[in-house]
């Protein structure tokens, strides 16, 4: 539970949400030794390891290879370019919402579970207050949490 | 959260740095990158890694030679552009606003 828990937590309370909504989506990866990856996203965690398909790696030096699936951590990417067609605020909703919506309350002895479950309110909370509110900027909220603008 | 006396920019506290970010939100920003990188582009999204989402982006890479004749330094930027860009936040050194005059 607990390890479920902390993956919630930062796929909730960072960016590494958006870049999860890009699994389906071909893309371009820039990795921190200068290289980078063309290809289908198959697979991202909440650590923003990534797994690609069709992918076609190309070194510092320029020199290109295919792979039928390329794996890559998380720490190693330096930037992921985000495909103009995708809505970035839509699919940051999706990610967030069931979560939500369908989380019945049980028992809440156990700790981890009730920080999950404050966390997912909290985050609910504050994203439906931005919607309503329609501000310049977002709102301040307890520090850790992501700003969104639409 | 706020206590009396704190300084305020409109109806929002400035408690902590991020909150200076949050003022640049829909802004164009620059951003210094480790291995000699810079990043100039608007301000979409951003969370407590500095993790960013920027857009109409502009990275500037700087490289330095040194001439084999003359041994001088020979800086060499290169320059390209990224409609819209996910940052990873430990990569980031610092964000401020463009600067204004020289080295644009």
């Amino acid at each position: 539970m607990g390890i479920h828990a902390r993956s919630r937590h930062r796929e909730l309370n960072t960016l590494t949400c958006l870049v999860m909504k890009l699994e389906g989506w071909k893309t371009t990866v820039e990795l921190q030794n200068d290289a980078y990856v063309s290809g289908l996203v198959i697979e991202v965690d909440a650590k923003m390891n990534m797994q690609m398909t069709d992918a076609w790696y190309t070194d510092g030096n320029g020199r290109s290879i295919r792979l039928d699936l390329f794996h890559v951590r998380g720490r190693k990417i330096r930037y992921v370019h985000i495909p103009d067609k995708m809505d970035m605020m839509e699919a940051i909703r999706e990610r967030v919402a069931p979560l939500v919506r369908h989380r019945k309350v049980g028992k809440k002895s156990h700790i981890a579970l009730k920080r999950t479950e404050q966390t997912v309110r909290r985050f609910y909370r504050q994203q439906e207050g931005e919607y309503h509110q329609q501000p310049q900027q977002g709102e301040a909220g307890p520090s850790g949490h992501q700003t969104l603008l639409h | 959260m706020a206590e009396d006396g704190e300084p305020t920019i409109g109806t929002m506290a400035v408690e902590e740095p991020l909150d200076l970010i949050r003022l640049s939100l829909d802004e164009r920003i620059y951003v210094k990158m480790r291995n000699e990188r810079e990043l100039r582009g608007r301000l979409h999204a951003y969370d407590q890694h500095l993790n960013m989402i920027l857009g109409d982006v502009e990275e500037t890479v700087t490289s330095v030679e040194v001439d084999d004749e003359t041994f001088e330094e020979v800086y060499k930027t290169t320059r390209r552009n990224i409609p819209m860009l996910f940052v990873r936040g430990d990569g980031v050194i610092l964000v401020a606003p463009p600067m204004r005059g020289g080295g644009m």
